[in-house]
């Protein structure tokens, strides 16, 4: 019987096209220990974006006056959506004193950014998050109080 | 783990799943939910599996744990009758085709021990850690279901 009921049953198969379904959806989703690491995404692709826009990004410390809200959420495709609203030092950006910023996480380790301003003006930046590390520090210890 | 991981798990053990969940509530629709959603539940699994082998078993304790919820929750999909499943499947022979209908029409506590036993060649430990109960309930469900098979392929032969 075992011979038998084993040849029976290695011809019962899962559809190809379900597996593929799962791989799909995983491929487009990370595994949610990744929000923490957004958070600081967050406040890199700030910097990165001011510093695009012309800001005077590099003086470091003040480079956000209040970080009004920061939230993450999953988007109905299964990517890893964090967004952040901040008040920013009008020093640093003049006219633009309010934006928010939204990032999306792809795979394969890099974050496109999109900020919107007060106007609805859009700035979209790509960054790799390999890069981090160098350039938090006090930055993150400032998002990590709010 | 990384996708890739995960995609190599998916395609290998993806069957697997399948059929443990085939073997629970003996519906094709909703063992194929069943497979997706252990799937997916590996793939947001946070702790390391040391090996293909412990993955695989885990994998196989949540099908398991899925099809039970699925019974408790009394929610089953449209059922397509046994023998129009089986006609779908590429079987080698009508004989094949028989045995299937015969094993699966047993219930279902007897019908993921068996294929944990004598298709995945688990021992009865295994089997019984793997399904949560005793060695000698295994034991006794497999001698049981192995009787049942062999009196309805009697019945087979004597009738055709």
């Amino acid at each position: 019987m075992e011979e038998k009921y084993k040849r029976m049953f290695s011809r019962v198969k899962a559809s190809p096209e379900k597996i593929q379904e799962v791989i799909i959806m995983t491929e487009k989703r990370r595994p949610r220990k990744i929000v923490r690491s957004l958070l600081v995404t967050a406040v890199i692709m700030a910097l990165a974006v001011l510093t695009a826009m012309g800001a005077n990004a590099a003086s470091g410390g003040e480079l956000f006056a209040k970080i009004v809200s920061y939230t993450t959420y999953t988007a109905e495709d299964g990517t890893e959506v964090a967004e952040m609203e901040v008040e920013l030092d009008d020093k640093m950006l003049e006219g633009n004193t309010t934006g928010s910023f939204e990032i999306v996480q792809g795979e394969d380790g890099k974050a496109v950014m999109t900020y919107t301003d007060e106007n609805g003006k859009k700035v979209t930046q790509e960054i790799d998050l390999e890069d981090a590390d160098d350039i938090t520090g006090q930055l993150q210890e400032k998002a990590d109080k709010k | 783990m990384t996708a890739e991981e995960f995609a190599g798990y998916a395609k290998e053990y993806g069957d697997t799943v399948y059929r443990v969940a085939l073997n629970c509530c003996k519906n094709a629709a909703d063992a194929e939910d069943i497979m997706q959603t252990v799937l997916l539940k590996l793939f947001r699994e946070t702790k390391d599996f040391e090996s293909g082998e412990h993955v695989k078993r885990w994998l196989i304790r949540v099908a398991v744990n899925e099809g039970r919820k699925l019974h408790s929750s009394g929610w089953f999909k449209r059922r397509a009758s046994l023998e129009e499943y089986a006609g779908t499947v590429d079987f080698e022979s009508q004989e094949d085709s028989e045995l299937f209908i015969i094993v699966m029409g047993l219930p279902e506590k007897y019908r993921v021990p068996l294929y944990l036993y004598y298709y995945e060649d688990y021992t009865i430990k295994e089997v019984a850690a793997l399904c949560r109960l005793k060695e000698s309930t295994v034991q006794t469900r497999l001698q049981r279901a192995r009787e049942r098979v062999k009196k309805a392929l009697t019945k087979q032969e004597e009738d055709s």
